[in-house]
C-alpha cells in the first residue's frame, strides 16, 4: 500500500489554514457524532450487542481460515468462484483476468476500502478499461482525482460549491452545460449521468462488509442503491474484499449490521441491505450469470500473531474518525493513507510500514473517545501506544524527541530534581498564562502552540495532593 | 495462483469453531410485540424512514391503493408491475399498465412508477424483503424511480432474524439475492445533507394488506 504519510505534520499545517475543509469538517458533528449517540441511546440493547459484537468477531478471528473454507465451500456450491490473492498485485492480476475473459470495457464499481487499498480502478484503467466509480461520493473523488478523505464518507471534506464545479467541468460532454446550485440537482445529475454506466458495464465490482460462511452470502450495505445496480445490471459480479470480512452465521451478521450502522451514520439500517449468494439460478428472471470472490490477504494473514490482532476485528464504521479530535481538525487526506483516523493510524504502519508512517500513531491525544465509540471495542489506544513502542524500539523517533524523552526518564529517576525542575516549570508557566491559557510556549517551538493554546497548571501538582492525602486512595 | 490459497490458509489458525451462543437469534426486545402492535412499529418506522404507507383489506383492492398511489403522487407515465400480481384486476383502475412478461421484459429506463411483491417484513426497522425468483426481477426495486410494494400482513414479521426462519419455511437453499430495503434511496454523501432518489427509487410506498384475523369488522380502509 503506496502512503504519503510521512508529510503529516505539513499536511496537518496545511489543513487547519484550509478555510473550506474547516468549514466541511464541522459537519461532522452533527452529521455523525449526533447521530450516533441518539441511535445508541434509542437501542437498550446497545452495549450489550457490543459485547456481542466483539466476542463473534474475536471468535471468527481464532477460527478464520475454517469460516474461509466453509464460505469458500457454500459459494461454489452456489455456483461462484472464489480467488486468493496474497497481495495487492495478484488481487488486482486476478480482476483483469477476470475483466479480459468477459471481454469486458466497462465496469461499474461501488464502493469498497479493499479496491482503495490495492489501487484497483487506476490500475483497471491502465489496462485500457474503462471503472466507474458509482457510489456518489467516490464517484466525485474519481472525477476530481482525489482519494477518499473518510472510509464512509469519502468527500466529507468538500463543499456543494466544489462538486458544483467539478460536474460543471466534468458533464458538460453529457449535455449538461449549466451550473448547479442546490444540492438535489446535483444528485440528479449524478443519477442520470450514472445510469448510463449501469447500463453500459459489463461487470461490477463490489467490496463486501461480510461474508457469511454458513450461507456463502456476501453482504453488502449501501443507501444509495448503486451496489445493488452493480450487482443486477451487468452480467459479472467480482467481490473483492479482505479475508477477515467473514462471519459465522446470518444471525452473527445481524448482530453485526445492528452495530455498523448505528455507529457508522447513526441510521437504525441502511436504505439497502443485501445478501448475495452466487450467480443467477437457472430459472430466476434475472441475475448476473457470472460470480466471482477475490479473498486479499494484502497484510492481514501477518496481523494475527502481532499485538494488532485485535485490528482484524475492524468492520469499517468510521465512529473512531468521527469521534477523534485530531481527525475532526485534519480531516483525513493529512494521515496520506486510505485508512485515516484512530483506526487508520493503527492499520496503515501494519499495511504499509511503520518507517513510513511513523507520525499516525502519535497523532493522538489518547483522549480514549475513539474506543469508547467502537462498536467491538477496539483497544484502539493501546495499540498505538504498542507503535510508539516500536518507534522507540526501532529508532524511528526523531533526535530531538528521543533526547527529550532522555533527559524525562533520567529526571524520573532522580525524584527531588523531578520537583525542582517540575516547580519551575509550573512557576513559569503561570507567568506565561492570560486568563489560565499559554499562547506560546517558548522552547517547544512555534509549532505546538500555532494552532491550539496550551492550558496553564491549575491548582496543585498531583504529588503534592498525593502527598496531602496521606498517599491514600480517596475514598 | 492455486498456491495463494494455500500460502494464506497456512497462516490462519484453522480450529474447527464449537457452536457459539450468538448462534441463536438476539433479537431487540422492542421487536417483539403481538400483531396489532407490530403493525403500529411497522408503520412507525416506515414513516422515520420516509417511506409512505396504506392499508388494503383484500389482495383484489391492491389495483385501487395503486391508482391513489399514483394519483397522489401527481404520476402521469406507464406503471409496471411485477408478474406476481398479474392475476389482480388492473381492468377496474384506470392506469396505463406494463407487465413484466419475462427475463428481458423489464424497461430499465429512469422515471417510472413500479410496483411488486416482497415476501416479508421486517418491523424492526420498517423494512420489506425481497428476494430473486422466477417470478421477481431484482432489478425492478432498484431501477424504478417510484417503487410501491406489496406485503401481506402475514409476512410482517418482528425482528430480522425471523426473516430467515420464515424463508426456510418456504425453501431450502438461499435465493441468489435476498434485499433489505428500509424507505427510498438516498444519500448524504454533499455536506452530510440527506437527499432522496440517489440511483434507486426516490418515493417507496408499501400497501399492507390486512391478515383476514387482524381485519376490523367492517368498513373500507
Ligand atoms: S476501529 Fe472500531 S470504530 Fe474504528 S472503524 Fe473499526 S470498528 Fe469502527
Amino acid at each position: 500500500m503506496d502512503v504519503t504519510s510521512r508529510q503529516f505534520s505539513d499536511k496537518a499545517h496545511q489543513a487547519l489554514r484550509d478555510t473550506v475543509l474547516q468549514k466541511a469538517l464541522g459537519h461532522i458533528e452533527e452529521g455523525f457524532v449526533e447521530a450516533r449517540k441518539n441511535a445508541a441511546a434509542n437501542l437498550p440493547e446497545f452495549e450489550e450487542l457490543r459485547d456481542r459484537g466483539r466476542d463473534i468477531r474475536a471468535h471468527v478471528i481464532e477460527h478464520l481460515g475454517a469460516y474461509l473454507r466453509q464460505f469458500e465451500d457454500q459459494v461454489y456450491a452456489q455456483g461462484g468462484r472464489v480467488h486468493w490473492a496474497r497481495d495487492a498485485a495478484e488481487a488486482r492480476q486476478i480482476v483483469a483476468e477476470i475483466c479480459a475473459e468477459q471481454g469486458a470495457r466497462t465496469i461499474a464499481k461501488s464502493k469498497s476500502m479493499v479496491t482503495e487499498e490495492i489501487e484497483l480502478v487506476s490500475h483497471l484503467e491502465a489496462q485500457g478499461l474503462k471503472a466507474v466509480e458509482t457510489d456518489l461520493g467516490e464517484y466525485i473523488i474519481q472525477l476530481r482525482e482525489e482519494k477518499p478523505s473518510h472510509i464512509i464518507a469519502p468527500v466529507i471534506h468538500l463543499s456543494k460549491e466544489q462538486v458544483s464545479e467539478t460536474f460543471h467541468e466534468h458533464h458538460q460532454i453529457h449535455g449538461f452545460e449549466d451550473k448547479l446550485t442546490e444540492r438535489a440537482e446535483l444528485v440528479a445529475q449524478a443519477r442520470s449521468v450514472l445510469r448510463e454506466t449501469f447500463m453500459d458495464a459489463d461487470v461490477g465490482i463490489t467490496g463486501a462488509n461480510f461474508l457469511v460462511a454458513e450461507t456463502g452470502s456476501v453482504v453488502l450495505v449501501t443507501n444509495e442503491g448503486n451496489a445493488d445496480l452493480v450487482t443486477s445490471l451487468p452480467d459479472t459480479h467480482i467481490v473483492v474484499t479482505g479475508i477477515e470480512k467473514v462471519v459465522p452465521t446470518l444471525n452473527a451478521c445481524h448482530t453485526l449490521l445492528r452495530l455498523l450502522v448505528r455507529s457508522a451514520t447513526g441510521q437504525e439500517t441502511t436504505t439497502y441491505t443485501s445478501f448475495l449468494t452466487g450467480p443467477k439460478r437457472p430459472k430466476d428472471a434475472n441475475g448476473p450469470s457470472n460470480f466471482h470472490v477475490v479473498l486479499v490477504d494484502n497484510g492481514r494473514s501477518a496481523m494475527i500473531n502481532t499485538q494488532n490482532r485485535e485490528m482484524l476485528h475492524c468492520i469499517r464504521c468510521g465512529a473512531c474518525l468521527n469521534h477523534c479530535p485530531i481527525y475532526a481538525n485534519i480531516g483525513g487526506h493529512a494521515y496520506g493513507s486510505v485508512y485515516p483516523g484512530p483506526m487508520g493510524a493503527v492499520l496503515t504502519p501494519q499495511l504499509a510500514g511503520l518507517a513510513d508512517s511513523v507520525d499516525l500513531p502519535n497523532a493522538s491525544t489518547f483522549c480514549g473517545k475513539c474506543e469508547a465509540v467502537c462498536p467491538v471495542r477496539i483497544p484502539l489506544p493501546k495499540m498505538m501506544r504498542h507503535w510508539r513502542e516500536s518507534e522507540f524500539e526501532q529508532h524511528l523517533t526523531p533526535t530531538g524527541m528521543r533526547f527529550g524523552l532522555g533527559v524525562w526518564s533520567w529526571l524520573g529517576r532522580h525524584p527531588a530534581l523531578y520537583r525542582l525542575v517540575q516547580r519551575c516549570a509550573r512557576l513559569g508557566m503561570r507567568v506565561l498564562a492570560r486568563n489560565g491559557w499559554i499562547k506560546a510556549l517558548p522552547l517547544a517551538g512555534k509549532g505546538w502552540t500555532a494552532w491550539r493554546d496550551m492550558r496553564a497548571p491549575d491548582g496543585e501538582s498531583f504529588q503534592s495532593q498525593w502527598a496531602k492525602r496521606g498517599k491514600k486512595e480517596p475514598a | 495462483m492455486a498456491n495463494a490459497r494455500e500460502h494464506i490458509l497456512s497462516r490462519l489458525p484453522d480450529a474447527q469453531p464449537a457452536p457459539h451462543s450468538w448462534q441463536e437469534p438476539f433479537a431487540p426486545i422492542s421487536t417483539l410485540l403481538p400483531s396489532d402492535r407490530r403493525r403500529t412499529l411497522f408503520a412507525d418506522k416506515l414513516a422515520q424512514n420516509k417511506a409512505t404507507f396504506s392499508e388494503v383489506l383484500a389482495r383484489k383492492s391492491i389495483p385501487g391503493a395503486v391508482a391513489r398511489h399514483v394519483a397522489k403522487q401527481g404520476y402521469a407515465g406507464k406503471v409496471i408491475l411485477g408478474q406476481s400480481l398479474a392475476a389482480l384486476p388492473w381492468d377496474v383502475v384506470d392506469l396505463e399498465c406494463h407487465w413484466v412478461s419475462g427475463e428481458n421484459d423489464l424497461p430499465l429506463e429512469d422515471g417510472l412508477m413500479m410496483v411488486s411483491d416482497c415476501f416479508a417484513a421486517a418491523a424492526e426497522t420498517g423494512t420489506i424483503i425481497t428476494r430473486s425468483d422466477q417470478h421477481q426481477d431484482s432489478r425492478l426495486n432498484f431501477v424504478a424511480r417510484h417503487h410501491c410494494v406489496v406485503l401481506d400482513e402475514r409476512d410482517l414479521l418482528g425482528p430480522y432474524e425471523d426473516i430467515w426462519v420464515h424463508m426456510q419455511s418456504q425453501q431450502k437453499a438461499m435465493p441468489r439475492s435476498v434485499n433489505f430495503i428500509t424507505g427510498p434511496s438516498r444519500t448524504a454523501d454533499i455536506e452530510q445533507t440527506i437527499e432522496l432518489g440517489a440511483h434507486g427509487p426516490a418515493s417507496l410506498h408499501i400497501i399492507l394488506v390486512r391478515a383476514e384475523s387482524t381485519r376490523p369488522e367492517s368498513g373500507e380502509l
